[in-house]
Formats: structure tokens, sequence, C-alpha cells
């Protein structure tokens, strides 16, 4: 996903933030000679403990603070510059939204300060409000919203501009595992249509998953950096995944490794991940149609973030609600896929079935349940298995 | 010098003086004491558009928060109280005048206080609350930012004072129909008119033309006796059948709509050039050396500029002393529909005592005088001899014919009062004035309405300003202390000019740096100089040049000044600052 390329979306060079007191004396580092680069289509994770320095670095990047010293540039210019902007989409940490506006006014509103059509704005307004679970509380003033929800709606302002960066600020933070999974689909989408984006939490494992490059930060600097790959791959450990074995077969197993010197330190069935589970769950809730005044539990991203347009878009949101949630067990098979070869792929299983049931050619028809993809299997396990190890000899 | 003397003054100079200076150090740290700030951000292009979507979101804030709703629920309040309340002298066009007052004066004060709270905190609670992430993060030059909240808070007032023009209009024509259902039954009542007679002749109140006059010869009088078939004799038979205080409250309502329901010019009479005048004066004392010690040129030739002029605008007994002055304005109208007036105010020193005169009783703090309107030489002209009040306002109607060709009137006077009592008009002010009208009462309402928001504009500004680099309650505190000043200048105005006076004649410095302060102080702070109720009340028009030229000071020269400085201290400041 991550490309080279010749310039960088984001760039510090030597960024560095001391905030003064009252008097202008220097009372806290809050940056120190920072240096990071974040290229096209990457998304990056920084991460870092409660205080050392990242929402400060973003909120220089998006001209909210100015440097010290140093530099930051975003898409090759300062991020004081008002013209820059037009590209970022923001997601603060906290969801600080005007509480006597409704779900609809916010993003109309944001989407003004885009300068977006009217018809442009009323399209993504609908299509994210959807994503975002909001349509049944889309009247309800913001202030009465849970934090869960003003968390949906302030995601669903920082991409009324379909940004081609985007900065989340401690995004998962507030949400439920649905809307945590959401932010992730979003996040891959926008990914594989190229888009950059940045972010920032000390929740590792949502990072883990989604992102192509991290910066651990501490006190103010970066203590490391690198793909995620490169970072947490165990190379004195090898893990083999096959389908269930007999005790016979495992007994084998050891013996071969022991007699190849190596050690088989566990043997044991993995667990389903508690996310998995609990999307499992809700999405059974949500085909039995079960009321809630909250957030509705959506999963999938509006068509214009996913690169499509036309009408057919509001469609896919809705469906992909059932298909969330399918047992593997009672999944019908997919309708064939009529895929675009650009369509992105949010969840292959969920997006191959959407965009096949919703392309205008077709009517609407309903869609079959889709299998719920189980939990991945580790990816640097599965490389090191199609790779050769580096310490050993190619066959 | 005489420092020892004056302590108190200079004291509080010096203490104003460092006030001013740390509050410019600390305004000029903000807006240039950091690195960085907004680059760019100048363009024209999708700015109305940007700006209105921030009004409009802050006006839904204002009207949605119990702010603004409540002050729409005080506004809705008061209005009916003061149409339930309003007295005035008992008469109709004392209710209407005071009705009028009451409401529309409430307004302005309710919105200047609304304008005070709510421009305060549009920027710094956001700031404050962090929602300013939401708009700064966005391709929104920050100019457009203050300019959108500006805009809210005035679109925030323009619904609320229409909301109260509106009420005080519906309420000045509910006064009225009642005292005409009141009067149509009076008529019925005591009169012995059918019920048609009667409507009939109260709808002619409204067809009422000529000189108002008292008694007899009212042409209230003339209006009924058409409406009613009748001769004059027996309209005046007919009204003396009705209550004292009915007759006396026609009278009123024929006033209320010549004088208050109506949109009136005002042309002052012109002050001749007394500069040479006073010059020759100047030179004189100089060469005799009778220049008060101490005294500058500048402050001596004020003085005798004020004493030549109060000489113009005395006039002592006798026709030899008659005066005649010319008043110049805007065209009026002539026709014999077209009503004129002079509205003066004739002061005297002490009381005057009644006097009898060839069998006529001259009633006390009177003065008997001639008036002439028009050109003596020419046919249109008219006079009148009676006496008037003194240190009071009256009006007196003449003739619209006597107007010149060119829309010059001259108006002749002389003091014939056999009491010897000299009397002057404060000619510079308004002590005499020829009043026409122009146009309609809604007009003028309109007008009185514009006039408001004018200055609430500029506070608006200064609000807004405030609100980028004050907390709320600060911001707050130093502009609603800004708006009270500048609501009561003209006693503060006043109470400076006196203490102006008060100086010695050989404390040259201090008398100009009083001055200096007065002057600045005056024309800083002085945001309600229009007011334009009481212009509504007494029927005059604010004018739209006069608007047109507060427009400029107010909102296009303060406003503007303090808009740049709001813009300047935004694109600076850094919205996620963190003070440690």
């Amino acid at each position: 996903m991550a490309s080279t390329a010749d310039y960088s979306v984001l760039q510090c060079i030597a960024l560095t933030k001391v905030f003064k007191d009252f008097w202008g004396r220097a009372k806290v580092l809050a940056v120190d000679k920072l240096d990071l680069e974040v290229h096209p289509g990457e998304i990056f994770g920084l991460l870092g403990p409660n205080g050392s320095g990242k929402s400060t670095t973003i909120k220089i990047l998006l001209g909210l603070l100015y440097p010290t010293s140093g530099s930051a540039r975003v898409f090759g210019r300062s991020p004081s510059d008002t013209a820059v902007k037009a590209r970022i989409g923001f997601m603060p940490e906290e969801s600080y939204l005007y509480r006597f506006l409704n779900a609809r006014e916010t993003l109309d509103y944001y989407g003004r300060l885009f300068k977006l059509d009217r018809h442009e704005r009323r399209r993504r307004t609908e299509q994210l409000i959807e994503m975002v679970g909001l349509k049944r509380a889309a009247h309800r003033q913001v202030g009465t919203y849970s934090k869960g929800m003003a968390r949906r709606i302030g995601l669903a302002q920082a991409l009324i501009n379909d940004p081609d960066l985007l900065i989340l600020d401690e995004p998962t933070t507030g949400l439920d595992p649905v809307g945590t999974r959401q932010i992730k689909d979003v996040i891959d989408t926008l990914g594989s249509r190229g888009k950059t984006v940045v972010l920032c939490s000390h929740l590792l494992g949502d990072v883990e998953d989604v992102c192509d490059r991290v910066a651990i930060m501490y006190g103010g600097k970066r203590q490391a950096i690198g793909s995620v790959e490169e970072l947490l791959q165990r190379r004195d450990v090898t893990q083999i995944t096959t389908r269930e074995l007999d005790s016979k077969t495992i007994n084998a197993v050891k013996e071969l490794v022991a007699k190849s010197g190596g050690e088989v330190l566990a043997v044991e069935h993995p667990t389903d991940r508690l996310e998995s589970l609990f999307l499992r769950v809700v999405g059974a809730a949500q085909r039995e149609k079960i009321e809630t005044s909250g957030a509705e539990s959506t999963v999938g991203v509006s068509s214009f973030l996913a690169g499509r347009t036309g009408p057919e878009s509001g469609i896919t949101l809705v469906e992909s609600l059932v298909q969330a949630g399918k047992e593997p067990a009672n999944a019908a098979p997919a309708p064939a896929p009529t895929t675009s070869p650009v369509e992105p792929s949010v969840r292959k299983d969920v997006l191959t079935s959407l965009t096949g049931t919703s392309a205008p050619s077709k009517p609407a028809e309903p869609v079959g349940p889709v299998e719920v993809k189980l939990p991945e299997p580790d990816r640097n396990v599965l490389n090191r298995l199609l790779k050769p190890r580096d310490d050993e000899p190619s066959s | 010098m005489t420092y020892d003397e004056n302590r108190f003054f200079f004291i509080m100079l010096g203490f104003g003086l460092f006030m001013g200076l740390v509050t410019l150090i600390y305004v000029i740290k903000q807006a240039f004491g950091r690195t960085g700030g907004e680059v760019g951000g100048w363009e024209i292009r999708g700015a109305p558009a940007r700006i209105f979507a921030i009004a409009r979101t802050t006006l839904a804030e204002g009207m949605r928060a119990k702010v603004g709703a409540g002050f729409v629920g005080i506004i809705l309040v008061a209005i009916p109280i003061f149409y339930f309340t309003a007295e005035g002298d008992g008469t109709i066009k004392g209710r209407v005048q005071m009705f009028l007052s009451y409401s529309m004066g409430f307004a302005s004060f309710v919105i200047g206080v609304l304008t005070v709270l709510f421009s305060c905190r549009s920027l710094s609670v956001e700031i404050a609350s962090k929602q300013i992430f939401g708009i700064a993060s966005k391709p929104v030059p920050r100019w457009q930012i203050v300019a959108g909240k500006w805009m809210g808070v005035m679109s925030l007032n323009v619904a609320l004072l229409t909301i109260a023009t509106v009420a005080a209009y519906a309420g000045t024509q509910g006064i009225i129909r009642q005292f005409k259902s009141n009067l149509a039954h009076e008529l019925e009542t005591y009169g012995g008119l059918t019920p048609e007679q009667s409507a009939k002749t109260v709808a002619a109140l409204e067809d009422v033309r000529g000189i108002g006059r008292q008694g007899i010869q009212s042409p209230v009088i003339d209006a009924f006796a058409k409406a009613l078939g009748r001769t004059e004799e027996q309209v005046t038979e007919l009204l003396l059948r009705l209550p004292e205080g009915t007759r006396m409250n026609l009278r009123r309502f024929d006033e209320l709509r010549r004088h208050v329901i109506a949109c009136r010019a005002a042309v002052k009479a012109e002050i001749p050039d007394l500069t040479q005048e006073v010059r020759a004066q100047y030179e004189k004392l100089r060469q005799s050396g009778d220049i008060p010690e101490g005294w500058t040129e500048s402050k001596l030739l004020q003085n005798l500029r004020a004493a030549a002029l109060g000489r113009f605008c005395t006039i002592p007994p006798g026709p030899q002393n008659a005066r005649q002055w010319t008043f110049k304005g805007p065209k009026p109208i002539k026709g014999k529909d077209v009503i004129m007036s002079i509205r003066f105010k004739l002061d005297a020193p002490g009381y005057v005592p009644p006097q009898e005169v060839r069998g006529e009783q001259l009633p006390e703090n009177t003065l008997l005088c001639f008036w002439g309107f028009g050109d003596p030489t020419k046919p249109n002209y008219a006079e009148t001899a009676e006496p008037y009040p003194i240190n009071q306002f009256f009006e007196l109607e003449m003739p619209s014919e006597c107007v010149g060709d060119d829309g010059s009137i001259l108006i002749s006077f002389a003091n014939a009062d056999p009491r010897r009592q000299s009397v002057s008009m404060d000619l510079a002010n308004k002590g005499l004035e020829v009043l026409y009208h122009t146009g309609s009462f809604e007009e003028g309402v309109l007008q009185t309405a514009i006039s408001t928001l004018i200055p609430v504009a500029c506070l608006a500004s200064f609000g807004v300003c405030a609100s980028t680099f004050l907390t709320f309650p600060v911001g707050t505190l130093v502009v609603m202390t800004l708006f009270i000043i500048s609501s009561s200048m003209g006693f503060v105005a006043d109470a400076l000019a006196a203490t102006k006076e008060y100086a010695g004649a050989n404390m040259t410095l201090e008398w100009e740096l009083r001055k200096m302060t007065v002057d600045t102080i005056g024309w800083a702070l002085a945001i309600g100089d229009l007011d334009p109720v009481s212009q509504l009340i007494e029927g005059r028009a604010v004018g739209w040049a006069a608007i047109m030229t507060n427009t400029l000071i107010f909102v296009l020269l303060k406003g503007a000044v303090v808009f740049g400085l709001a813009v300047l201290i935004i694109r600076r400041r850094e919205m996620a600052a963190v003070i440690v």
C-alpha cells in the first residue's frame, strides 16, 4: 500500500514546540526536534503514551499551533496555508461540535466550509450519516448524543470533503467495536484509493491492524520509526497454522521439528478475536430488527469515499449492515461479483457483494448472506512461510 | 505649572496613559508575539458562502440556545407591558410617544446587551471549548471566521430588532385603533350620531388638511363637517357635547398625526461665518494687551466665538431687534396638504409674571413673539403674533407656500413682549428648526431601526475583537463597560466638558490636555450619538444621508479598524495554544 514518492505528504524537520507561561517563559517542551516524513498513500501511525507530543504534532500539522522552531510541511506547503486545508480531513481527539445543531446541519455546515455545492453536500451528508449509523438520530441535536455517537459524527465531518489526507487523533476513543471496525474500514478504503492517513493513537491494536508505518514518540522525540512488519517481526519464532490436526500428526510434526534441531514451544487452537464475536452478535441483532435509540451498527463506507458515484451507493450501506454479522455456517454463496477493477476493497466479502448487487445495470435485489471473514492469520507468519528466511539457504 | 493644585488630574491622566500603554503592549504582543501565523487566505472567491455558513450557524446557536430565546422572550413580554402601562401625559399623543420611547428604547438597550454578550462569546467560547478546531482546520481564512461571527451576531440583532420594531409598530397602531374606537363610541353616546355617522367622522380624522390650529379654527372641524354634511357651527356644537378629555384628545390626535406619526426632515438656521469678527476682536485684545495671562490663542478664540454666537442667538426685546434667519436644506415639497412647522425653544432666565396688555392677558412664563414666514416682499408671506411658552419646545405650523423658489425659507422673529425680557434660541443645536414631512411614519420607523443597528454593528466589532484574545468574562466586562459609557456619552461628555470649563485661566497645558482627552474619548466612545428613538417620538426622520454618514463613521471606519485588529490578532493566534 505504501508507495515511495518523490514528495512527502507530511514532512517535519527538526520540529520543535515549546509551550510558555503567561510571561513568555518556556515551560513545556512538547515536541523536540522531530523529523518525520509521510508518503502519499501511506497509512501512518503516530504512537506514544499520553503527553508524548503526538497531538501537539498533529495540531502543528493542521495549523492550529505554530512551531517554535523547525518546520512542518503538508503537501509541500506550510500547514498555516489555508489552501492546503482543503485536502485535509481532521477528526479531533474529542468531538467538538455545535451542541444545538443536528447531525445533518452539522455536516451541511462543514460541507459549506469546503464550498461543496448544494447537491453534493446533500448527497455526502446523507451517505455519511448512513455510514456512521446515525440516520435515525439525524434530527437530534448533537448535544444530546452519547460520546460514541458524537465520535461518529466527528468522523463523518472529517470525511465530508473526501480528503486526500485524513488525520485522526485518537479516533477509536469512545467508540464501540463496530465503530472501531468502521474507522478501520474507512482507513483501509482511503488507503486503497491512494489517500494518506495519519493515525494518532495509544491503542496499539488499532494501529497494528491498519498502519503501514508507525513512529513511536516519547518525551516529544521520535523513539522509533518503520513499517509495522519491520518493527513487529519476531525472527526467533516460527508459527505454522493448519486445519485441525490429530494428535498423531502433531506428534509427527514435533518429532520432525526436534530432528531438525528446533523446539516446539506450543501447540494450541487459536481463539477467535473478541471483535469478530462482537460484530457477529450485533449483526444478528440487526437482522432481527431490534430497535435502538443510539447509533445503528453499520459497516462499510460511503460510496463517494470508496470512489463510487451514482444513485446506487446508498443501498450498499444498508446491505452491509446485514452482512456484517452473518454466521459463516449459514453463509450462502455470494452473488457473482461484477465489481469494476478500480473498486476498492473495504472488507472484500462485503464490498464484493455490495458492488455486485448495486451496479446500475442490475436491478436491486436482496443480497444473500455473506460470510463474515474469520480473523486473518498473522501476515508476518504467512510471509515467512511463503518466503525463505534470511538466515536459511534458499531452496 | 500648577501641579500641586491639580495633582488629582495629573495622577488620573498618568494612570490612564499607563493603562493605555499596557493595553497597547498586550495587544501588540498578542498580535506579533509568536512566530508563525496564517499564510495567505486573502482570496475573496467563495468568501460570502463561508461567511454566510458561519453566520448561519452562529445565528442558529444563538436562537436555539437559551440566550437568544431569552432575549426574544424579554422583548415580547416587555412590549405588551409597555402597551398597557404607558400613559404619558394622559393624552393619546403622550401615550403613543411614551410607548414608542419605552418599547424602542428598551429594545435598543436589550439588543446592546445581547450584542455585548453574544459577540464576546462568539470566538472566545469556541476557542475555550475547542469547537474552533472544526473551523480552523478547514480551508476557511481566519478573517472569514471573524466576519462570519460578526455577521452571525448582527443577524441575531436584526432578527431581534425586527421582532421589537414590528411589535412597537403594532402597539402604536393598536393604541390609535383603540382611541378611534373609543371616540366612535363617545360620538354615538354623547353626540347622538349613528354608528355609520360616527364611523365616517372617525375616518375623517385621516383626511384633516391645512395648518393645525386650536379651538374653532382647527381643521378637524372642517373635516368633520365635510364627513357629516353639516356646518362648522353644528360640528362645533357636537364637539362641545363630548367630554373635555375627548375634545383634548381630538386635538392631541391631530397633533399626533402631524408631529409624531410622521417622518419629517429638520433644517437649522444658517449660522453666519463669525471668523472675521472673532479674529478682529482677538487682534484688538492682543494689541491692547488685555489677553488674560496664560490663555492660549485657541482657547481665547474659542471663547470669543462662543460669545459672538451667543449674541447672534439672543434677541433683546423690541421690534428694532428683530431677526431674520435663512433655512436651507433639501428642497421641501410645496402644496396645500404639506405640513410644515417651526419648532423652537425660547430660553429666558427667571420667572416671567403674567401681564395684561390692551385687555388681553399675557400668561406667566410666556413671551409675546412675532413670527414671519417667507419673504415679506412676496404675496405668500405669512405672519403671526402670540404669547409662546418659555423654556420648553413648541411647534408652530406654517404654510408651505412661504418656501422660496430655491427651497430656502426665510423666518423673521421679533421679541414683542412688553415685559422687556431678553430671549435666546440655541440656533446651533435644536433651538430653532423648520420641520417638514418627507415620508411616512413607516419610513421613519424603518430609519429608526436601521439607525439603532449602526452603533450596535460597531459594538459587535468591539465584542468580536475582544473575543479573539480575551476570555468570555473578561471580554464581556471590558465591552460592557464600553457600552455603558458610550450609551451615557451625552452625560459623560457634559461632565467632561464641565471639567474642561472648570480649568482656571492660567492652566494652559492642563486646559489643552483636558480638551484633547474629552474630544478623544468623545469621538472614540460615542456610539450612541444618533439617538434615533428620540427622533422617532418627535416624528423626525433620521434621514438616509445621516444613516449613510453614520454607517461610514461607525461601521466602515471605527468598526472596520476594530475588525482589522481582530483579524490581525486571530491570524497570529494559536487556536490550540496551552498556557502552562
